[in-house]
């Protein structure tokens, strides 16, 4: 089977000084239909770069990198223009925004706006465009989706905002749902009822969903597989159960011993010294290999390649291969 | 304010600044409308050796040094001040806002080409454009004296409607637009226009006032409308040397340009409440 989604050595560049910045660097990955595949990494990454990418909305004075290609269900995104590029946006790809707060205009009403969704992709009657927009409030578990479909988003708690964003997104009755950072201006306890609404929605429409986090308990529990991303680059592609079980890059597995844990022995939590190094100035070799407990000589002036972690699990790292599984 | 644009509207005029402001405004309308037809001929001279005589029940508003009607005069001004506030400002407006949601939401070397011509176009004083344009026009006909004003007054407006959209570019809304393949028109009319409403009411608001002035100022220079036409602005310019003995002929005139400016005040805040769903 073909994946809907391929992308191939995806790089963006920032003009910066006389030179360029780096922020996404040979990205490659692929996703299949239905498959629910997660995208995490520290703040400066370039994960939602990257997700933006798949739109061709990367903020001006970005440039994507000629030698990307970008395929969605044999389409060449890299080669769309004009009407073909807006049938894309929120017509085969959704976007959920990060914050519900600001991603709603203020002046319209919650319906206007999903039913404005609803259209711009597939054109039909006024009576048809609204019952559909009532539908689909109600599908994202909005109660009472008449009265609501008249409210401003400001009379709407931050949940209900943000299951309209999901509404608007579903509106163009897209292949792929990409939701970026979908939960993180929520409370908890509404972020778990979201990310099971989009689920549930991703089993019923037989959608893809990208799910980009930097919160790997988000990611532990809802999505088929999980990719790594350090420094502008995917570091580790594997199932999330693998991933969770024997994570294999060192920077996955640093990742992980820092998440606080309920058993155990409580002790100070280990912590990833340094920082993100910034996308003009990426470390030689590989990016991790400063602040990396397994540097080895290799790692300081070659990129490493991708090893074979386990089965279906890929890293990018000299080393790993002697604490594979 | 979804599709219904008059209910919105009609929420506006509901509003007690709005009652008031609006009521101000249908009472100067009958002036301007129903004044002229009922009243004697405002160039009409009764009695010019009476001179100006203060407010009676024959004049309501007294009569002037020539001894017209002041009463009259108002009403014969308010059609056509009246009519130069609204449709300059509507024109100046509707030019600044379109150049200034065009600017903003380019970009790029259109957004710099129209941003450098007003700038070069605020560099030079407005009045000494007009003088330019005037002094080759003798006798310039009403529409082309309100057309003259409101292409000399759009670019305040466009630089404040910039602004606003270049703060509001950024918005996630607007982004999210543009992830829902929404194409720039649709950006710009349905999701940028409603949220620089307030922006342009503030500025017609202020606009209004100035016009009336503005055409004054061009009438006493001798370039605009000529007397015995009784624009509020020449009224007001006319009494200059009377008002000592003849107060009246300034208090009137002068009276109506503050009740113009202060209805569209009010009409204007109601407006941008009932245009603001958040506020309601």
């Amino acid at each position: 089977m073909t994946p809907l989604l391929r992308v191939e050595k995806l790089k963006i560049t920032f003009p910066k000084g006389t030179g360029h910045s780096v922020p996404v660097d040979g990205v490659s990955f692929s996703i299949d239909r239905g498959e629910r595949v997660a995208l995490v990494g520290e703040s400066g990454s370039g994960k939602s770069l990257t997700s933006l990418a798949l739109l061709r909305l990367v903020p001006e004075p970005g440039r994507i990198a000629p030698e990307t290609s970008i395929q969605l269900d044999g389409i060449d995104i890299m080669g769309l223009k004009g009407e073909a590029l807006r049938a894309l946006r929120g017509g085969r790809i959704g976007l959920v925004f990060q914050d519900p707060m600001t991603s709603l205009n203020p002046v319209l009403t919650v319906g206007y706006q999903v039913k404005e969704a609803v259209t711009a992709h597939h054109s039909m009657p006024a009576g048809q465009a609204k019952d559909r927009t009532i539908g689909l409030l109600e599908e994202v578990g909005i109660p009472d989706p008449i009265a609501r479909y008249r409210a401003y988003p400001h009379e709407l708690s931050g949940g209900l905002r943000q299951r309209v964003m999901i509404a608007i997104a579903l509106g163009g009755e897209p292949d792929l749902l990409v939701a970026d950072e979908p939960t993180t201006a929520l409370d908890v306890t509404v972020q778990a009822q979201i990310l099971e609404l989009l689920d549930g929605l991703r089993t019923k429409r037989n959608m893809a969903l990208l799910l980009i986090t930097h919160d790997l308990g988000v990611v532990a529990e809802r999505t088929d597989r999980v990719m790594v991303m350090y420094a502008g680059q995917l570091v580790e592609t594997a199932p999330t159960r693998t991933l969770f079980a024997a994570p294999g890059h060192p920077y996955t597995q640093a990742l992980l011993r820092s998440m606080p844990r309920l058993t155990g022995p409580i002790t100070r939590l280990p912590q990833i010294m340094g920082a993100v190094p910034q996308p003009y100035a990426w470390p030689a070799g590989c990016r991790f290999h400063p602040r990396c407990e397994h540097c080895i000589d290799a790692c300081t002036s070659q990129a490493p390649p991708w090893r074979s972690a386990g089965p279906e699990q890929e890293a990018k790292c000299w080393v790993v291969e002697g604490r594979a599984p | 304010m979804t599709g219904s644009l008059a209910a919105t509207l009609w929420a506006g005029l509901r509003s007690p600044s709005g009652r008031s402001g609006g009521l101000l405004l249908v009472g100067l309308l009958v002036l301007a409308l129903a004044g002229p037809r009922l009243l004697p001929d405002p160039t009409g001279i009764t009695d010019l050796a009476a001179g100006a005589s203060p407010p009676s029940l024959g004049h309501p508003f007294g009569t002037d040094h020539l001894s017209r009607d002041v009463l009259a005069r108002v009403a014969t001004g308010a059609r056509i001040s009246l009519a130069i506030a609204v449709l300059a400002v509507a024109l100046s407006l509707t030019v600044g806002t379109l150049a200034g949601l065009i600017a903003g939401f380019a970009g790029g070397w259109l957004d710099a080409l129209l941003m450098r011509m007003v700038d070069a176009a605020l560099a030079i004083p407005r009045l000494f454009v007009l003088l330019l344009l005037l002094v080759v026009w003798e006798q310039i006909p009403l529409p082309a004296l309100i057309g003259v004003i409101g292409l000399t007054g759009w670019f305040g407006t466009s630089r404040l409607v910039r602004g606003e959209v270049l703060r509001l570019r950024s918005e996630g809304y607007i982004q999210a637009a543009a992830a829902l393949g929404a194409a720039p028109k649709r950006t710009i009319f349905r999701h940028l226009l409603p949220n620089v409403l307030g922006v342009i009411l503030v500025s017609a608001t202020l606009s209004v006032g100035e016009v009336i002035l503005l055409e004054a100022g061009l009438s006493f220079l001798g370039v605009g409308l000529q007397p015995p036409t009784p624009s509020w602005g020449i009224m007001v310019l006319d009494s200059r040397n009377h008002f000592s003995t003849a107060p009246w002929t300034l208090f009137f005139p002068g009276g109506m340009i503050l009740i113009t400016v202060l209805a569209v005040n009010l009409m204007s805040d109601a407006l941008r409440a009932a245009f603001d769903p958040r506020s309601a």
